[in-house]
């Protein structure tokens, strides 16, 4: 159980990138959705030890992130968005190195663990080669096979799937949700369908704060029948944006299409659609005040 | 373009690091400027003077200008802007020219700031009221701008356009460094160049700085050219200059068209990469066991420590610098191991000590690079995002760093050792002193690169950037050493970085007693960086930081429990070893710096300055018991004197002032007539003291003096105590005090600094009747009867001047007893080492059989023939020409390489193992300079010995000039034009290059007090001229007559130099005596050139050819000024030469068709000669024979 509370963060140049933050987060899948610059990143830096905060108190289990980084590190399994790599070793050496670290000492069973590790991000024919030579979607894979040594009780994955194709994304998803079955895994990602598929539990973090927090089809739900659709010319965009609570505006094969939240029918033209997650999570990101 | 050069101009301006740039590059040469110091008759703020600040500050500005103009397209790259940037309407070259010239603009600034940072620094200086400084002229313009532009502006260009193309094409910052280390070495190859007479003519194409161009140019200037002559791009230097500039152009071209946003954007090729395509079959999951132990923490370390290292060594740039280093070293090695433009042989002690000077700049600048790195690696390489938070401690991600910076350091010794290895195998000699090897690479050069990689790393983890970072080491590694002795004036090692106790290693002394104060140097510093380290480790960077603060406060935060401890371990041992080393330096010892020994010098004269030429004791017979204790270092000496007084007045008092090197040396009881004597004037600091006699000695009255003295060595000192070793001491009479005291401080500037009046000449004039009676080389006897025992350990072998009379051991000492046959004056020698003695004899004209020995160490047997045959033909030539040898034995005794000289005793000659013992003469063609050495230390038994040098200006010449005439005619008749041409060419090379550094005006041979280039290489060319036009036996029947009056101070004065001139301008024909005065009495340098010459075949077969010589004799007065150009007809060697002749011995000589002296008149003097043969060359003074500072034009090609 991840219990963050209080957590503040603002920087010299006067950002606030954590804005009293408080979440529980429990064993499973938890999805973090917010757009770029919300504060994701240094949410998730924050509880990887990376970074300290102003105020506030992380803790993990038993363990207090800030005084004990130590103890959380060795549970811990981290996959920043933006990495880079050790150019002249090779991806078993590395791999193997971070084994070490995560305290397999056996060196048998470490050799195995590697091989199969790889074996399973699908690096296994690559693991000579040196990391340097890595295109940017197996530099990925190398990224998840570290983050996934040593059975980490604390998973935080920032964007996994960049970069990768659809077969590796499934790939990868299912390791992940097998992981989820014992393991707190923070899944940071702005793709709304992968928090559906695989989260149990969400939140939607925007402008250094978390706006809800929830079961992801519960949350879309609150909007049932609170959604409606409606084709309008492009020159028209703004004066529905200043009538209208307008969660998106988007193209369908070429017409313009705008949804809208209200408690009834809004108006002439409009029509009533199947709402979905991505639809509150617009909402939610444009009227933090209301929740 | 505009809008790119602005751009690039005000994103530079807006970066705080460019202000301090500009402030660096103001303050550098400002410094340089005011603590300009000129011992020489050049002024402070001469033209001269202010181009070698820039020279110097070209070197260091190498650093911002590859910060500044190496990084603009690279920060495209690297702040991913290039990809939007390029789709923007620029063109391709506009961008490059609005980013080059933006950069050039702000480089140009901080040049500017360089000028205004010269001018300022030696403005400053004039004010300041320091006459030791030297003297100023006044302020000119000029002398900063013209090399602001010839230096730094043409340099900044060549230096800018080559890193803005390197970092445009490769987009790598090592290629940066590789640029950079590249230039340097050019810098100073050309600088090792231009040391050689064979090889200073490359180094105009190979200094990309042109510091080595405008030194070759000004070699031969004087001390006036200097001061008067601003720069300007002429000769050597403007072609340098061009060269070099255009080289820039050509980048910077180069770059302007060859680049494209294509080509810049476009990833490298890939590699062949290695692929197992085997696939794993399992997917089951394997159950692992974590465990967090001490024992896997150590693992950690290592295991990290060994990706890191091998991040280092993997990379090409590694590599390549390594390459380069050891070629750089083997080229440093082979120029070096030469003597005299003779190789010595590939001793190992040679070997560890020159290439450690090749490879150790490299080694520096790889380990300050790669410090760099080590701290940047993960965060440049965006690792740290995913590995700081891996359970690794803190300890280990820093640790792991410095272990493997420490294992390049391992790298870098090794690889010392095996350059050394394979110049050895190379050169065919397999004598590899392993332990040698071992312990000087690893006592002497991995400490300081321990500490220097320990040093660099603490600066780079505190300051946050690469390139101040690296500046920042570089100033504490160059500027603190530079400050604390050029500024401060201390000679503390412990306050400049790196320094430990002098040493140097010897084949007959080893290392010596010298490793333990080194030990304890090294381990100083090394605890000291150690101290950084650790308090480092809390600065240590992991995971993200949002401000300085927070790095504080964690740092803070961080410093507890074991940091505390360990860095409280490092600075209490440092502190400890620290103090004992002080203790050792400073305490048990004594260290003066340069002011305060100078004070004391002034402060003795304001003294005891009355007591110069009163009269004093003077010995007429001593018998010395020497006792050497070479474990210890140390001597008791009790000399038994007969003394008199020499002068017309009654003397009661005697005064003696220790000279002996070794610092505790003590007078432990004199004993006057059996009457011991106290002081009555104790001045232990100068080391003076001064004795009441019981009652006075009458004139002419003899006494009896016993003084016996104690010198002893306490611990390390910074003074290499060379006097005695534990293999290999050699000290003179100085052991025994002088009777009077001299003026110690001779320096101008340094006497008006502490109110001491001027000296214009440091000897009276030859009419002063007091100095005629003084003897040059110790006034405190005429000539004197000797006799000494000398005691050392069992094993070695003690010698003194004189006959062995006797020897024996008692207990597990071995006693020698000399006696001098013959009366001598006081100037004696102590020697003892383990030696081999190699004999043989000569006979004397009159049948006298005289034994040759010569005392070399063991290893040492390679050259004997040289000495003893340089022996034999110097015995032969001066007895035959002047007086028989007047003793039955004369020695050569090996000492060990902390010098490289010989020395004159009567009947022994202490001689350097470097100055002859190790070269190899195996090449006929090269220069013995064991046998002419020789030569010249046997001449000084009479020029020296037989007849002594008044203690008068100019008098020294009868020692030294006449012995070089001898050794010179020596080598004529042994060697012929081979052995001339090896001498006179680095003779004339010498005097006209070292006659800018007099310190005293220009003196003429008559009149030298001080420049051993004017005594040795000037005296020799100018008695090798006379000889030449009035015959050798002339001037030989001169010197006999000459030698006949002054011998053993029969005449009751000493004979000076115009003694001399009189002896040689008596015997020369009317004609001829132009010559005489001009060598003597001028300073004369001819301007002689052939102007043209054609050839053309008669009919009969024979050639005629017609040739023009231009002759030119300037007279110059003693400042370098001209004075006269004369207009008199000049005796000037012509000739027509074919091709040169190489005998099998592989000695080339010249093949003169066509040689004759002539009288030449001022101007062209044409010729036509008619020859058997076609000749190639026309000459005029073909073998350099007068002084002439362009020899090169003295032969030219002769045309059809």
């Amino acid at each position: 159980m991840l219990s963050i509370t209080n957590l503040n963060k603002t920087y010299p140049n006067g950002t606030k990138a954590l804005n009293n933050v408080n979440l529980e987060i429990g064993t499973g899948m938890f999805g973090l959705l917010g757009p770029n610059g919300a504060g994701k990143s240094s949410l998730m830096r924050t509880i990887a030890t990376l970074q300290q905060a102003d105020s506030g108190d992380i803790k993990f289990n038993d363990i207090n992130v800030f005084t004990e980084p130590d103890e959380l590190r060795k549970v811990l399994g981290y996959l920043p968005q933006d990495f880079g790599v050790y150019p002249k070793v090779s991806a078993e050496m590395m791999l193997n190195h971070i084994a070490k670290i995560k305290g397999i000492q056996s060196k048998t069973d470490r050799k195995a663990y590697v091989a199969d590790l790889l074996n399973k991000v699908n690096l296994y024919k690559f693991r000579k080669r040196n990391l340097g030579d890595y295109s940017g979607g197996m530099r990925q894979r190398f990224g998840i096979a570290q983050a996934l040594i040593g059975n980490p009780k604390l998973i935080i994955v920032d964007e996994p799937t960049a970069g990768l194709d659809p077969l590796e994304r499934n790939r990868f998803h299912n390791l992940l949700s097998e992981l989820g079955e014992d393991a707190v895994v923070i899944l940071s990602t702005h793709i709304v369908d992968d928090v559906i598929n695989l989260c149990t539990n969400m939140a939607v973090f925007n402008e250094g704060s978390v706006v809800v927090q929830g079961h992801p089809l519960e949350l879309s739900n609150t909007l049932n029948n609170k959604v409606f659709r409606k084709n309008i010319a492009k020159e028209e965009v703004e004066i529905y944006q200043s009538e209208y609570n307008v969660l998106s505006t988007y193209l369908r094969s070429g017409n313009l299409y705008i949804n809208v939240y209200a408690e009834g029918v809004p108006g002439e033209g409009f029509e009533e659609v199947a709402n979905n997650l991505e639809d509150f999570y617009f909402y939610s990101i444009n009227q933090p005040q209301t929740v | 373009m505009k809008e790119i050069f602005l751009f690039e101009l005000k994103y530079r301006l807006r970066r705080p690091v460019t202000y301090i740039y500009i402030f660096i590059m103001f303050l550098i040469p400002c410094l340089l400027g005011v603590f300009d110091e000129s011992v020489t008759a050049e002024f402070t703020n001469s033209p001269n003077n202010i181009t070698g600040v820039f020279g110097v500050l070209s070197v260091f500005a190498l650093f911002f200008y590859a910060a500044i103009m190496g990084v603009p397209v690279y920060r495209d790259e690297e702040h991913k802007t290039a990809q939007t940037y390029f789709t923007f309407p620029i063109s391709e070259k506009n961008y490059i020219l609005g980013r080059f010239w933006g950069s050039f603009t702000i480089v140009t600034i901080m040049n500017i700031a360089a000028m205004l940072g010269a001018m300022f620094g030696y403005v400053l200086g004039a004010l300041l009221d320091r006459p030791d400084y030297g003297t100023y002229i006044d302020f000119n313009f000029w002398s900063y701008f013209f090399p602001f532009l010839y230096l730094l502006v043409f340099n900044s260009f060549f230096i800018g356009s080559l890193f803005f193309c390197l970092m445009t094409f490769f987009k790598r910052m090592p290629i940066l460094y590789l640029g950079g280390i590249l230039i340097f070495i050019g810098t100073s190859v050309s600088g090792q160049l231009l040391s050689s007479l064979d090889t200073e003519w490359l180094s105009i194409y190979v200094d990309p700085f042109g510091q080595s161009a405008y030194s070759f140019l000004t070699k031969y200037w004087s001390v006036d050219e200097l001061n008067t002559t601003q720069l300007a791009l002429t000769g050597k230097f403007m072609l340098n200059r061009l060269l070099w500039l255009s080289l820039g152009i050509l980048i910077f071209v180069f770059t302007l068209f060859k680049f494209s946003y294509k080509g810049f954007l476009s990833s490298k090729k890939k590699k062949n990469v290695k692929e197992d395509n085997d696939l794993m079959g399992t997917t089951e999951t394997i159950s692992v066991v974590q465990e967090f132990s001490e024992k896997a923490q150590r693992q950690n370390l290592w295991s990290l420590s060994k990706i890191e290292f091998l991040s280092i060594v993997k990379e090409p740039v590694f590599l390549v610098l390594i390459i380069i280093g050891v070629i750089v070293a083997g080229f440093i090695t082979y120029q070096n191991n030469q003597y005299n433009g003779t190789p010595s042989l590939p001793l190992t002690r040679f070997m560890v000590a020159y290439v450690s000077g090749g490879i150790a700049l490299f080694s520096t600048i790889i380990l300050i690079i790669y410090s760099g790195e080590a701290v940047h690696r993960t965060r440049s390489n965006k690792t740290f995002e995913f590995y700081d938070a891996l359970p690794v401690s803190n300890t280990t991600l820093y640790l792991s760093k410095i272990i493997s910076l420490i294992g390049v350091a391992v790298l870098l010794t090794l690889i010392n050792i095996l350059v050394g290895i394979m110049y050895q195998t190379g050169n065919g000699y397999f004598d590899y002193e392993l332990g040698m090897y071992l312990t000087y690479n690893f006592t002497t050069l991995f400490p300081l690169y321990v500490s220097t990689l320990l040093l660099a790393f603490f600066i780079h983890v505190l300051v946050n950037n690469k390139f101040l970072g690296h500046f920042i080491v570089i100033i504490i590694y160059v500027g603190i050493p530079i400050l604390v002795g050029l500024v401060l004036k201390i000679n503390n090692p412990l306050l400049a970085f790196g320094e430990t106790t002098p040493g140097f290693i010897s084949d007959l002394n080893g290392f010596g007693h010298y490793l333990t104060g080194q030990f304890w140097l090294n381990l100083y510093w090394v605890l000291f960086t150690g101290t950084l380290a650790a308090i480092g480790s809390v600065f240590w960077s992991r995971g993200f930081y949002s401000s300085a603060k927070e790095r504080l406060k964690l740092a803070k935060s961080r410093f507890k429990g074991k940091t505390v401890a360990y860095t409280l371990f490092f600075l209490f041992a440092f502190i400890s070893v620290g103090a004992y080393s002080f203790y050792n330096i400073k305490v048990l010892n004594h260290m003066e710096d340069s002011d305060s020994s100078e004070k004391l010098s002034a402060d003795a004269e304001k003294t005891y300055g009355k007591y110069i030429d009163k009269p004093h004791i003077q010995v007429i017979d001593l018998k010395a018991d020497i006792d050497i204790y070479t474990d210890t270092r140390g001597v008791d000496a009790k000399g038994v004197f007969t003394v008199i007084n020499p002068s017309e007045v009654p003397i009661d008092t005697v005064l003696m002032e220790i000279m002996f090197p070794t610092y505790d040396t003590k007078i432990t009881k004199v004993v006057y007539n059996d009457q011991e004597l106290k002081p009555f004037l104790s001045d232990s600091l100068y080391r003076l003291f001064i004795y009441k006699l019981p009652e006075s000695l009458q004139p002419k009255d003899t006494a009896n003096l016993v003084i016996e003295t104690k010198a002893r060595t306490h611990g390390f000192a910074m003074d290499r105590e060379t006097a005695v070793l534990n293999n290999g001491s050699f000290f003179n009479d100085a052991i025994f005090p002088s009777f009077h005291y001299d003026i110690a401080l001779t320096e101008n500037g340094a006497r008006e600094k502490y109110g001491l009046e001027k000296l214009d000449f440091l000897f009276p004039p030859r009419t002063d009747s007091i100095a005629l009676k003084k003897n040059l080389f110790n006034e405190d006897s005429n000539y004197m009867d000797f006799e000494a025992t000398i005691s050392t350990s069992k094993g070695q072998t003690a010698v003194a001047p004189g006959v062995l009379v006797e020897t024996w051991d008692h207990e597990d000492r071995s006693y020698f007893n000399y006696k001098m046959e013959d009366k001598s004056d006081y100037f004696f020698n102590f020697v003892s080492a383990t030696y081999d003695i190699e004999k043989d004899v000569w006979i004397a004209p009159s049948g006298k059989k005289v034994t040759i020995e010569v005392y070399h160490s063991p290893k040492h047997k390679k050259n004997l023939a040289s000495f003893i045959k340089g022996i034999k033909v110097s015995l032969d030539y001066n007895s035959k020409n002047f007086y028989e040898y007047p003793y039955s034995v004369i020695r050569i005794i090996e000492f060990p390489a902390h010098t490289t000289f010989a020395q004159s005793f009567a009947t022994t000659i202490p001689y350097s193992e470097d100055f002859g013992f190790v070269a190899d003469f195996s090449n006929e063609g090269d220069f013995n300079y064991a046998f002419r050495v020789t030569a010249h230390e046997i001449a000084h038994q009479w020029w020296g010995h037989i007849v002594t040098p008044s203690k008068t200006r100019g008098a020294n010449i009868i020692s030294e000039t006449l012995a070089e005439y001898v050794s010179l005619m020596a080598l004529k008749h042994e060697y012929g034009e081979n052995g001339i041409k090896g001498f006179l060419k680095p003779s004339l090379d010498t005097y006209l290059s070292r006659r800018s550094f007099s310190f005293k005006p220009e003196r003429s041979l008559m009149d030298v007090e001080t420049g051993q280039h004017i005594w040795y290489q000037k005296g020799s060319m100018i008695m090798y001229d006379l000889q030449d036009v009035i015959g050798e036996d002339v001037i030989n029947a001169g010197l006999k007559t000459f030698l006949n009056e002054y011998k053993y101070f029969e005449k009751g004065v000493y004979a000076t130099s115009e003694d001399f001139y009189k002896a040689i301008y008596n015997v020369t024909p009317d004609s001829l005596k132009y010559k005489v005065d001009d060598g003597f009495k001028e300073i004369v340098l001819y301007e002689n050139r052939v102007m043209d010459a054609k050839t053309k075949k008669l009919d009969n077969g024979k050639w005629e050819t017609t040739f023009t010589v231009n002759s030119k004799k300037i007279y110059y007065d003693d400042t370098g000024k001209e004075k006269l150009i004369d207009d008199k007809k000049n005796l000037v060697d012509v000739g027509l030469f074919g091709e040169d002749i190489t005998g099998d011995d592989g000695v080339t000589i010249k093949n003169p068709f066509y040689f004759e002296i002539k009288w030449l008149s001022a101007g062209d003097n044409t010729f036509t000669i008619v020859t058997d043969e076609k000749p190639l060359k026309a000459g005029i003074d073909p073998y350099n024979k007068l002084i002439d500072r362009n020899s090169d034009d003295n032969l030219e090609t002769v045309e059809e």
